[in-house]
């Protein structure tokens, strides 16, 4: 059965502003002269990006998560697939995790089999089931003949879809999606959506972020609005959104 | 965006826990990391015609180069071609440790970002990268051996010398990785620097008894990693002094690397 757990968890970034920042000579000058020269390390500045956030999302639970932009969804979610390790607070995950995040992790370079291919590897498949996720993704994803042609040529739209077929392929327990499905027409969300549904029936989890109210109706049925990096309401979908658009035209944004 | 702060959040006890296990983990993960290792070299010639063939003839170019000018660096060596043919590979394999460790991480950018696998994997990766390119310089090291009858019994002390290189290769990706990604100047300083050591380290130039003893020589790591995978190559025993001090650089390259990767793993990925 799969279970994501959040315990007040935080993560805090630099913010990385000048060059003598990133300089490990910069940095040893800084420390031999006591921070006189070198322009000091200890000048960066951290931000919390989420503050404090516990959640328990168990089996069959169909997660949306909303918020302004720089709001901390993005970084929640990458929190969430262990990507990045909360600076405080405790992360534990029962089942496998498949993602969809910003960046899509290709190689731009390589026809989008053979990036389905190498996603596959990564994820540690090989022989029969490494066919059969990728069988899976090329009928899934409908991008036909445009899968021997190199990633970048590809559009957003279609980035998008290559992931989120790959991402499904393999099975996950857990699927975390970032806004960049959006980018996708509606009939693919109806059919993304149709496929995340199916993976919660088998006792599986799913977590998307986006700025959609038809894409965050369609994927979830627990709402999560988050706003400077902490939970301003967490319940079910249509009340979170009616409250975060409430907010929303209350600060004159729609 | 809330609250900012200047100081560098303390890391959590059981997060430092988290980044060790997460490298056996990675260890572990040899299917993964072998075949994206081989695909990193094949990768690096796709649009050739040659293919990774261009290691193997670019190696031999550069051996029979230094060979021309034998007098300037080993008058009196009878058997200077397969030590220039051992030689160069394996100070090739060390200097990629140390150059392509400090990139290691923030090559591997993307996927980071993109998926929850062990970010060990990538370190790894890159040893095994490095290994992969060697085999393809060993190629003609064994013409070249064949061709002078150099092939000894000595060559069974190599197995060890591997070992201990791949120890200190190890260590050198997991110290590294995160280093490079945190200071960006250490990846074309450690190029800079692998550049520097080529020269002064015995390389393509056989030292005598006098510069053996010298301090570039005694006092630099280089020379005994190379000399462990070097000297059996060529048909010679390893001194015991130099089997020990090339374990201990290994092994205590390995522990930094252990420290430094589980210190900074959680911040890393900010500062890819």
């Amino acid at each position: 059965m799969a279970s994501l757990e959040l315990r007040n968890v935080r993560a805090a970034y630099p913010v990385i502003v000048s060059a003598s920042q990133r300089s490990a000579f910069a940095a040893a000058a800084s420390s031999m002269s006591f921070g006189r020269l070198g322009g000091g390390s200890s000048t960066t500045q951290y931000v919390l990006a989420v503050n404090g956030v516990s959640l328990h999302l168990r089996h069959g639970q169909r997660l949306g998560l909303m918020g302004r932009n720089g709001s901390g969804k993005s970084t929640l979610l990458r929190l969430m697939a262990g990507i990045i390790q909360p600076t405080a607070g405790e992360r534990h995950v029962v089942g496998s995790v498949g993602c969809v995040l910003g960046g899509f992790g290709l190689d731009s370079d390589r026809t989008g089999l053979q990036n389905m291919k190498l996603i596959a590897r990564l994820h540690g498949l090989n022989g029969p089931a490494l066919k059969g996720a990728v069988d899976d993704a090329v009928e899934f994803c409908e991008l036909g003949p445009y899968l021997e042609l190199p990633v970048r040529t590809y559009s957003s739209g279609m980035l998008g879809r290559l992931s989120y077929a790959m991402a499904t392929a393999n099975q996950a327990d857990i699927m975390l999606i970032d806004e960049g499905i959006g980018a996708g027409d509606n009939k693919f969300i109806d059919k993304a959506v149709r496929r995340a549904k199916q993976i919660c029936s088998h006792s599986g989890i799913s977590v998307v972020a986006s700025h959609s109210d038809h894409i965050l109706r369609g994927f979830s049925d627990i709402g999560l609005w988050i706003d400077a990096g902490e939970v301003k309401s967490i319940g079910p979908i249509d009340d979170v959104i009616a409250a975060y658009t409430k907010f929303l035209q209350s600060i004159g944004e729609i | 965006m809330t609250a900012h702060s200047t100081r560098a959040p303390a890391v959590a006890a059981h997060t430092l826990q988290n980044s060790l296990h997460e490298i056996l983990r990675a260890l572990m993960s040899w299917r993964i990391w072998g075949i994206a290792a081989m695909d990193d070299i094949a990768g690096r010639y796709r649009r050739t015609i040659l293919g990774p063939l261009w290691i193997t003839l670019g190696q031999a170019g550069f051996i029979a180069g230094l060979y021309l000018l034998r007098e300037k660096f080993a008058a009196s060596n009878p058997h200077y071609l397969t030590y220039l043919a051992a030689s160069l590979p394996t100070w090739g394999l060390l200097a990629s440790f140390v150059v392509d460790g400090s990139n290691s991480l923030v090559k591997a950018k993307g996927f980071i970002d993109a998926y929850p696998i062990p970010m060990a994997i990538h370190s790894v990766r890159s040893v095994a990268a490095s290994y992969v390119n060697y085999a393809h310089l060993l190629v003609v090291y064994v013409v070249v051996a064949a061709f002078e009858g150099t092939i000894h019994v000595a060559l069974v002390g190599v197995a060890p010398g591997l070992l201990i290189t791949m120890v200190f290769g190890v260590g050198a990706a997991l110290l590294l990785g995160p280093l490079g990604a945190r200071f960006r100047d250490l990846g074309p300083a450690s190029a800079m620097g692998a550049g520097l050591m080529f020269v002064l380290t015995p390389v393509f130039w056989v030292p005598g008894r006098q510069q053996i003893e010298s301090p570039l020589v005694m006092y630099n790591p280089f020379y005994y990693l190379l000399e462990v995978v070097r000297a059996p190559l060529i048909g010679e025993a390893v001194a015991p002094l130099v089997w020990l001090i090339a374990s201990l650089i290994a092994l205590a390259t390995l522990t930094a690397g252990l420290i430094v990767y589980v210190r900074m793993r959680p911040q890393v990925v900010y500062w890819l």
